[in-house]
This record gives structure tokens, C-alpha cells and sequence, in this order.
């Protein structure tokens, strides 16, 4: 698995326009968004906003730095 | 059992009262039910899933919700409880718990043995009718919560949730939209509107920047009542003599 991490902008996200796709030899993995002050103990943590393929069922996580959204990706 | 703790079970009349009218022999026999109150904590278990009891559960003070858990450990809350509020009910006739009951926070909770109230029931019709009807209305609310979790967006979802919760309390006489504390977690609102903790928080901050609600930490004030309405699609005829 070859892991590529492309920095983008949401439209409209509430504040938390920051955001990453994880891609996966060109396919999009997982869009994450990084969260603000709005969230207190949480400002800058990874949220994942949309997992897809291996990534789509049953998750609801938010990650400390993008090593830990990638060794989350690796269990997966 | 203790003898009766009038307190406690005049919520319960009350309640009844509301929703098929009670003779003075009806109130004397709700308020001579045994029951046993007790006080638990927050996030207590009053009733477990596959489990078996005695007693059916009143809650007298805080407040409760159900909920069921996923094989993945997801938790779906699919309602909150208030005062006056007796917490399963089904369980007069259904001898297995198909969900948990749980106190959100701090509560007060009425034991009544189920043999006594199923006794009541049949020698008092006007209970009997109110029972029903508050198990109808449960049953209309979880309808409602089906096509909340299911067809509304976001935000709608967290509107709706307040309008209910506020209408309720109105009718509890717990507070009202000029100003209340809302006694569940962003989490327990993400468990009960199948959104993540994350979204609650953009949500509710979404209508605080709209001018729709004000709030600061959990004490929320609606600042525009219509438009919460709009925003939730919320038509309190669902909710019956609820509301």
C-alpha cells in the first residue's frame, strides 16, 4: 500500500475547512478535516469526515497527528 | 417492598392524569402502589438487555434514556426520559428486556413491583386506558426519532431533538425555551442522533452563529423559536398529550 497524503480545503465545513485525502495509489481513501478551536480539547486533531472501501463501516475517529491516522489505516 | 412513598408516585399520577382523566379512587390506588426509591448516579443501568425484573421503573427525578448497542460496540440512544416518566413500561407484559435503560444523570428512581401495577390495571380501566395510551405515544416518538435519524440532515436532527426535548419539558414543567440546561453530553446527543460528537458540536454552534439558539456550555436558550421549529421540521402532533 502506497499512502499519499494531499492536502485540500472543505467548502463549508463549519470552520474546519483544513483538510487531507488520503489516497491510495490514486484512489481516495479517507477525507479528514483538521479540527479547530471550536472543538476545544480537540483543535487540531484529525477528524475523519468520510472513510471509503475499508475505511466506511463503523468508524468514528478523530487522530492526534497524521502518523496515527496512517498506523489506523495500516490495522485496517 | 417499603410501604409507599406517596412523593415519589404522585409524578406518575400526574402524568396518568394527563392522559386519561382519574377518578379520587384512582389517585388513592396509584398513590398506595409499594414501591421502593432510590437514589443511582449518572450512567447507572436501571434495566439491561436480556435481563428479567420485578419491578417496573419510575423515574422521579433527573433524567433516563434507552438505548441499543451494535455488535461493534455503536450505541443508538432511542430516547430520552424525564420525570414522571415510568421506563419500561413494556416490561409489564414482556418478560425480557430488548433494550438497556440507563440515568443520564443523577437520578431518583421509583421501584413498583409489576404485579401490583398489572393488578391495577385490571381492577382500574382509566389507568389501564392512560398506560396504553403513554405506550402508544412512546411508540409515536420512536417513529419519529426513526425518520429523524433516518431522513434529516445534520442539523435538522439536532433541532428537532432540542424542539422535543424543550416541548417535553415544558409540559414536565421542567424548564422552557427561555432557558434550560440540557442535561446530556454532546456525546449522548451524537449516540441519539446517529451523528459523531464532532458534528453535535458544528451543529449547535451553526445555530448559535444563525441567531437560531444561545447557549454557553450546556445552558442553551432559544433565541428564536419559529425558526428552530423550521430548521427541525418539528409538528409536535407526534408527541400527543406528551406536549
Amino acid at each position: 500500500m502506497a499512502l499519499r497524503f494531499q492536502p485540500a480545503t472543505l467548502d463549508g465545513n463549519y470552520g474546519d475547512e483544513e483538510a487531507m485525502l488520503v489516497l491510495n495509489d490514486g484512489r481516495i481513501l479517507a477525507v479528514l478535516s483538521r479540527l479547530g478551536p471550536a472543538h476545544d480539547e480537540l483543535e487540531g486533531c484529525w477528524f475523519l469526515e468520510k472513510g471509503f472501501g475499508a475505511l466506511s463501516e463503523g468508524v468514528d475517529g478523530t487522530f492526534a497527528d497524521m502518523a496515527a491516522v496512517e498506523a489506523w489505516i495500516g490495522r485496517r | 417492598m417499603p410501604p409507599a412513598d406517596r412523593d415519589a408516585l404522585r409524578w406518575l399520577t400526574r402524568k396518568l392524569d394527563a392522559l386519561s382523566p382519574l377518578t379520587e379512587a384512582d389517585h388513592q390506588a396509584l398513590a398506595a402502589l409499594p414501591n421502593s426509591v432510590r437514589r443511582v448516579p449518572a450512567g447507572a443501568h436501571l434495566v439491561r438487555e436480556g435481563g428479567q425484573t420485578p419491578d417496573c421503573c419510575l423515574l422521579v427525578e433527573g433524567y433516563a434514556c434507552r438505548n441499543k448497542l451494535a455488535a461493534d460496540g455503536g450505541r443508538q440512544i432511542v430516547s430520552f426520559h424525564l420525570r414522571g416518566d415510568l421506563l419500561d413500561v413494556q416490561h409489564l407484559l414482556l418478560p425480557v428486556a430488548d433494550h438497556n435503560v440507563l440515568t443520564v444523570t443523577e437520578a431518583e428512581v421509583a421501584w413498583i413491583p409489576k404485579t401490583d401495577l398489572i393488578a391495577l390495571t385490571r381492577n382500574r380501566p382509566a389507568i389501564a386506558e392512560a398506560l396504553w395510551k403513554d405506550s402508544l405515544i412512546d411508540a409515536s416518538i420512536f417513529r419519529e426519532w426513526v425518520l429523524n435519524v433516518g431522513r434529516r440532515d445534520a442539523k435538522a436532527r439536532i433541532a428537532h431533538m432540542l424542539c422535543e426535548f424543550i416541548a417535553r419539558c415544558e409540559k414536565a414543567g421542567l424548564g422552557s425555551a427561555q432557558g434550560f440546561e440540557l442535561p446530556m453530553t454532546q456525546e449522548q446527543i451524537a449516540d441519539a442522533t446517529g451523528l459523531t460528537p464532532v458534528h453535535v458540536n458544528r451543529m449547535l454552534r451553526a445555530l448559535a452563529d444563525e441567531g437560531v439558539i444561545a447557549r454557553d456550555r450546556r445552558h442553551i436558550q432559544v433565541a428564536d423559536w419559529p425558526r428552530l421549529r423550521l430548521v427541525a421540521q418539528f409538528d409536535p402532533i407526534y408527541l400527543h398529550a406528551a406536549a
